[in-house]
C-alpha cells in the first residue's frame, strides 16, 4: 500500500475524533458498544482489504475512468453520482461542526457568515487545485503536526487525573448486544482510504494488501477506537457522558499543562485538529468534485472560458448547499442526520464493491 | 487539469479580500476586558434558593515594577442562579467580564451538597471558563475569602492560583479539586467528590488551607481533619513528600516519606457473592527527618517496624473512620463496580457491604537512611 493510502486512513480517523462519531458511541455505551466496537474493527480492516484488491487490477486509475472503460454510462454515471453525494456530505457533515466549534470555543464573538465565508473560500480553493498538491498538502500537513499530536497523545495518556477505574467500568459493558448505528459509524472511520478512488490515478505502483498491512490498519483502528471512546470517558466519567455535546473538546479543556505557556490543552487540541478538519474537508469535496467533473462531463472540456465558468458554477453549488445547510441544521439535526449518514455507509460500500467486482470480471474477460 | 490564470487570480483576490474582513475577528482589546480571577458563591440572605455572587477581579496597572501590590476590585450581586447574577454584574462595570482566566470557584460550604448540580451546570456550559478550574469550599463564607488579600501574595500573582497550582505550594495537606472532575465524581456512583477547604485567618491576612471536605449528595458534607486530609492524600496516590510523626513510648521521630504505592483488593464471602474485606498494601520509602534521641544505621529494622504499626494503625483509623459516616472518598465502590461485570445488582450489594466492610491494612516502611546526623 503507499504510504499516501496510510494518510488518507489516518486524517479521516482523526477528523471523526472530534465529530459526531463519539458522540453516537457514547449514546450507546450501555447497549453494547464495545463489542460493536470490536467487530467493526475487524470489518474495517476487511473493508480496507476490499478496496485494495479491487483496484490491484487498475494501478493509475482512478473510479471514473475505470467505469468509462468497462461499464456502460448508465451504470456508471448514477454510480458517480451517488458517490459523489457520500463524499460530499462527509465533508459538510465535518465542516458544520467545525463551524460551529468555532463558533462557541474560539471566536464566540464572530459573525457566523465571516466564519463561513472564511471556511468555505480557503476550502474552495483547495477543492479545485490538483489532486497531485494535495497528496502534497495531506503530507506536509501531517508531518508538521505530527510533533503536537504526539504531545498531545502523551498528555492524554499519562494525565493523573485520567481514572482508570471509569474506563474499566466502561468496559464492563462488554456483555450487551451489538447495535447497527455503532458499527456504521466505526466502519466511517475507516473509509478514508476510500478517497484512492479518484487518488488513485496518481498511485502508479500495484498496492499489495498483506497481512502487514492488514495488522498496521488493524493497530490503527484499534488504537484510534479505544483512545476516541475510552479517554474521554476516563476524564469525564462513564455516568451522562452521553450528555455532553463534544466530548473531545471538553476532554481536552480538562488537561493542565502545568508549566505549558498556556495552561489549557484545549488550544493545542483545537490547532491541530482545525488543520486536520480542513484538510479532511479538501480531501472529501475534492474527491466528490472530481467525481462530479466526470457525471457532468465538465472533465473532458477543452480549457477555456467554457470550462472555467463551469467550474466555477459547481463551486458555487458546493459554497452554496454548505452555507444554507450550516445556517439551518441545529445541533440535534447534525447528530440525527449523521447517524443516517453513517447508517448508510455500510451499505454503499457493499454497492461499490459490488461494482468493482462487476468490472473486475469484466476486465478478466 | 489547468486552471486559467483568471480564476487563479480571481480565487486569490477573494482569499485576501476575505482576511479583510475579519477586522480582528470581532476581537476586544485588553483594555476593554476585565479579567476575572475567581468567584465565589454564597447562599443569598435575602432571596429563597438563591445565590450571591461574588467576583475577584484584577485590577491593570502600568508595570509590574512600580506596583507593590496586587489591586483587586470585587463585584456582588444576589441573584437567582449563577448566569443570571453574573449578567447583572455586567452592567456594573464598563468593560467586558473575560471569564477565560477565571481559575478558581470557591463556594460557600453550605451549599456542598445535592443541589450542586444545578449551578455547576453553568460553569460547564459556558465554553471560556476552563474545566481545569480549581474548586474549593469556603469558612466562613465565599466572600470573606474572596476578599483576603493574603500579605505573601504578589503583584501579577494570585495567591488561590499558587495553592492549588501544584506549581509553587505542593503541601500533603492540600487537596485540588478540578471542576471536571468535580462533576465527574458527582455523577458517579460509588465515590464521594473531595475539595480543599479554605478558611481565613483571624486577621483576615492569610489563606489557610489545611482541611478537606467530602461531599455527599444526600447530607451536609463531612470535614475532613488536617491528618486525615494528609492520609487522603497518600491513600489517593500521587501526593509525596510526607511527613508522618510516629510516636511510642521510646522513640519519637518524623518519617519523611519520597516514594509510595498503594494497591489494594477485595476478598469475597464464602458464596462469593458480596465483598467481606479490603486488604490494603502501602509501600513507602523514605528517610528520618526528625528526631528526639540519636539513632543508629544498625537498628533501621526496628525502625521500619515501629513505623509501619503506626501507619498502619492511622490508616485503618482513616479508612474506618470515613466507613462510618458512609462515605467513600477513595473510590472503593467505583473500583468494585469497574471489576465486576455489568450488572444492576452490583451497585445495590456494595451498597449493602459496605457499612459492614472489614479493612486489613499492611505497610512496609522502608527506610533508606537515618537522614544526615545519627
Amino acid at each position: 500500500m503507499s504510504r499516501f493510502v496510510y494518510f488518507l486512513l489516518i486524517i479521516n480517523m482523526a477528523a471523526n475524533l472530534i465529530a459526531s462519531g463519539p458522540r453516537i458511541l457514547f449514546a450507546k455505551s450501555e447497549d453494547g458498544a464495545i463489542i460493536t466496537m470490536i467487530m467493526a474493527l475487524f470489518f474495517g480492516v476487511f473493508m480496507n482489504w476490499a478496496l485494495i484488491n479491487s483496484f490491484k487490477a487498475f494501478p493509475g486509475k482512478n473510479l471514473p475512468q475505470i467505469l468509462s472503460t468497462y461499464v456502460s454510462k448508465w451504470v456508471s454515471i448514477p454510480a458517480l453520482l451517488v458517490l459523489g453525494t457520500i463524499w460530499y456530505i462527509a465533508g459538510l457533515q465535518t465542516l458544520i461542526t467545525y463551524i460551529d466549534i468555532m463558533l462557541r470555543y474560539l471566536t464566540p464573538e464572530m459573525s457566523i457568515y465571516i466564519i463561513i465565508g472564511m471556511f468555505v473560500l480557503t476550502i474552495s480553493f483547495g477543492v479545485i487545485m490538483q489532486s497531485r498538491s494535495i497528496l502534497y498538502i495531506l503530507e506536509l500537513v501531517l508531518v508538521m503536526l505530527l510533533p503536537g499530536v504526539v504531545y498531545y497523545l502523551l498528555k492524554l495518556y499519562f494525565e493523573k487525573q485520567l481514572s482508570w477505574d471509569q474506563v474499566t467500568l466502561a468496559m464492563s459493558y462488554i456483555d450487551n448486544p451489538p447495535d447497527y448505528t455503532v458499527f456504521s459509524t466505526i466502519a466511517f472511520l475507516f473509509v478514508g482510504s476510500f478517497d484512492i478512488i479518484i487518488f488513485n490515478s496518481l498511485l502508479k505502483k500495484k498496492m499489495v494488501f498483506g497481512i502487514k498491512q492488514a495488522l498496521i490498519v488493524f493497530f490503527l483502528g484499534a488504537f484510534v477506537i479505544f483512545t476516541s471512546y475510552f479517554i474521554p470517558i476516563g476524564m469525564l466519567g462513564f455516568e451522562k457522558i452521553e450528555a455532553v455535546l463534544y466530548p473531545w473538546l471538553i476532554t481536552s479543556d480538562s488537561i493542565r499543562m502545568k508549566f505549558g505557556i498556556i495552561e489549557r490543552v484545549i488550544f493545542i487540541f483545537l490547532l491541530i485538529f482545525l488543520a486536520i478538519a480542513f484538510l479532511n474537508i479538501i480531501l472529501h469535496w475534492h474527491v466528490s468534485f472530481k467525481l462530479f467533473e466526470n457525471v457532468f462531463g465538465v472533465k473532458n472540456m477543452s480549457a477555456g472560458m467554457k470550462k472555467n465558468i463551469s467550474i466555477g458554477i459547481m463551486v458555487v453549488v458546493f459554497w452554496t448547499i454548505a452555507i444554507f445547510a450550516t445556517l439551518k441544521v441545529t445541533e440535534y439535526d447534525l447528530f440525527l442526520y449523521s447517524k443516517y449518514y453513517f447508517n448508510s455507509i455500510p451499505i454503499s460500500f457493499l454497492g461499490l464493491m459490488l461494482l468493482m467486482w462487476l468490472v473486475n470480471r469484466r476486465a478478466k474477460l | 487539469m489547468k486552471i486559467g490564470f483568471l480564476t487563479n487570480r480571481l480565487i486569490l483576490f477573494l482569499c485576501i479580500i476575505c482576511i479583510l474582513l475579519q477586522s480582528g475577528c470581532a476581537f476586544k482589546d485588553i483594555d476593554k476586558r476585565l479579567f476575572v480571577t475567581a468567584i465565589g458563591i454564597d447562599p443569598s440572605e435575602n432571596l429563597e434558593d438563591g445565590f450571591k455572587i461574588t467576583l475577584k477581579v484584577a485590577l491593570p496597572f502600568g508595570a509590574i515594577k512600580e506596583s507593590t501590590e496586587p489591586e483587586y476590585a470585587y463585584l456582588s450581586k444576589e441573584g437567582e442562579s449563577i448566569g443570571e447574577a453574573i449578567r447583572m454584574l455586567e452592567t456594573h462595570v464598563d468593560k467586558v467580564l473575560e471569564l477565560g482566566q477565571m481559575k478558581t470557584i470557591v463556594i460557600h460550604e453550605k451549599l456542598l451538597t445535592n443541589h450542586m448540580q444545578s449551578f455547576m451546570d453553568y460553569f460547564f456550559r459556558r465554553g471560556d471558563i476552563p474545566l481545569i478550574a480549581f474548586i474549593a469550599g469556603a469558612k466562613p463564607s465565599a466572600e470573606t475569602i474572596l476578599k483576603v488579600e493574603p500579605s505573601t501574595e504578589a503583584p501579577a500573582s494570585v495567591a488561590l492560583f499558587n495553592t492549588f497550582g501544584e506549581t509553587a505550594n505542593e503541601s500533603p495537606y492540600i487537596v485540588t479539586g478540578y471542576l471536571f472532575k468535580l462533576r465527574r465524581d458527582i455523577l458517579t456512583e460509588g465515590i464521594n467528590p473531595v475539595l480543599p477547604l479554605v478558611e481565613a485567618s483571624e486577621e483576615r491576612d492569610q489563606l489557610i488551607v489545611n482541611n478537606a471536605i467530602v461531599v455527599d449528595k444526600k447530607k451536609e458534607p463531612y470535614e475532613l481533619t488536617s491528618t486525615e486530609t494528609k492520609y487522603f492524600n497518600t491513600l489517593s496516590d500521587g501526593a509525596r513528600g510526607f511527613t508522618y510523626h510516629i510516636k511510642n513510648d521510646e522513640h519519637r521521630f518524623l518519617l519523611n516519606i519520597s516514594q509510595h504505592n498503594v494497591t489494594y483488593q477485595f476478598v469475597p464471602d464464602e458464596k462469593l457473592s458480596t465483598p467481606q474485606k479490603i486488604i490494603m498494601h502501602i509501600k513507602v520509602k523514605g528517610i528520618i527527618g526528625e528526631s528526639q534521641e540519636s539513632l543508629s544505621l544498625s537498628n533501621l529494622d526496628e525502625y521500619n517496624q515501629l513505623a509501619s504499626e503506626e501507619m498502619e494503625k492511622k490508616v485503618l483509623h482513616f479508612l474506618t473512620t470515613m466507613q462510618e459516616e458512609n462515605l467513600d472518598p477513595l473510590g472503593f465502590g467505583l473500583h468494585y463496580r469497574a471489576t465486576r461485570l455489568h450488572d444492576p445488582d452490583v451497585l445495590t450489594t456494595w451498597k449493602r457491604a459496605y457499612p459492614d466492610l472489614e479493612f486489613s491494612v499492611t505497610v512496609d516502611v522502608i527506610l533508606q537512611g537515618t537522614g544526615s546526623i545519627e
